[in-house]
């Protein structure tokens, strides 16, 4: 069955291939969807962790100046932005205390 | 040299240690999951209906095991074995309604991930959804008979088609994450999911020994088997969920 078995797996990758093309193609076009954010319930939160560029001096202005309008990192701008948020707010409720949304889309849009 | 099995203790037997190991099959990703470092629950129903699609993913494993021929479990029939694999298929369907569906129910937000402009693992996610359902229609016998005229074009490109949809199911599971939430699991899920694909496409199987005991019209059975285990390990998992939620 190996013939198959290639031919599966080439074309699973052949197919996400062509939807990570289409998707990049079209991240500009994305609507974003509003985010509450508080700063005053991330004060414990370096700054820098979110706000890199004042240290790494990466870009200037908002955050969606690059995320959103740079095609450098505009393919990754909605996992980079779940990841800010969800790696800190997983840990902390390991740690037993309150977090923040871990997962639930509207706890943050 | 077989011995038959007639009487409906034995039977009995046999069903039940199959179904227990069907279920064991079944349960093994939620298990590894829950395992440490478990992922702190998100609500209930979020959690249970990605148990749902972990359990799909463990029953498309086993379809690859459980194709149509007895090689494992000799006191079934062939027939049983072909009618299992055609009920775990819809069992798979019914799961995959049932992650989606509770998803979208639990978070309509959810609505974004599957769009064109969805993060790549939610597209492979998506992708694979329309292939399973491809392959559920076109195994409907009496379309199959219509789309296939050649009954080995059928079994080629269904296996084709099988194999895409496991390989872009660990693709969205893997980086999906969250519950894969240590290398080890992680590693371990990857290494299941790719050792079963090379069992099937090596195509090598135990040989069934020569004095086995048979259980007769054994066909019958694969219903409540697989469906009764289905069922068992669908509570099951329910009750992890509510214990993992309900213990913070």
């Amino acid at each position: 069955m190996w013939p198959f078995v290639l031919a599966g797996l080439v074309a699973a990758a052949l197919l996400l291939m062509l939807a990570e093309y289409y998707r990049a193609s079209h991240a500009q076009e994305q609507a974003m969807l509003p985010v509450t954010f508080e700063h005053i319930d991330h004060t414990a939160t370096g700054c820098a962790q979110c706000h890199h560029n004042f240290i790494d001096e990466s870009g200037g202005g908002t955050c969606y100046n690059c995320h959103k309008y740079s095609p450098d990192v505009i393919g990754d701008m909605e996992q980079t932005f779940h990841d800010f948020c969800f790696d800190c707010h997983v840990s902390t409720r390991l740690e037993g205390e309150d977090s923040g949304p871990m997962r639930e889309c509207s706890g943050c849009h | 040299m077989s011995t038959d099995l007639q009487t409906r203790q034995q039977v009995t037997v046999q069903a039940l240690k199959f179904g227990a190991l069907l279920g064991a099959c079944m349960i093994a990703p939620i298990a590894l999951l829950a395992l440490f470092p478990s992922p702190p629950g998100i609500y209930p129903l979020w959690d249970w209906a990605n148990a749902m699609g972990y359990l799909a993913l463990a029953i498309t494993l086993l379809l690859f095991v459980y194709k149509g021929r007895a090689r494992v479990f000799p006191a079934f029939s062939g027939r049983f074995f072909a009618n299992l694999h055609r009920d775990l298929g819809y069992i798979v369907i019914l799961l995959l309604l049932g992650h989606v569906g509770l998803l979208l129910l639990a978070e309509p937000l959810l609505l974004e991930h599957i769009k064109p402009t969805a993060p790549l693992h939610m597209l492979a996610g998506l992708i694979a959804m329309i292939l399973l359902l491809l392959l559920f229609i076109s195994s409907i016998p009496a379309l199959r008979r219509r789309l296939w005229r050649n009954y080995y074009l059928f079994r080629h490109v269904h296996a084709v088609v099988a194999v895409m949809v496991v390989g872009l199911v660990l693709y969205h599971v893997l980086l999906s994450g969250f519950y894969l939430n240590s290398y080890w699991k992680t590693g371990l899920l990857a290494t299941v999911t790719v050792a079963t694909v090379a069992w099937y496409a090596v195509g090598q199987y135990p040989l069934v020994p020569a004095n086995f005991l048979r259980v007769r019209n054994s066909s019958k059975y694969s219903h409540i088997i697989s469906y009764g285990s289905t069922l068992v390990v669908v509570l099951f998992s329910l009750a992890l969920v509510l214990l993992n939620n309900l213990s913070e």
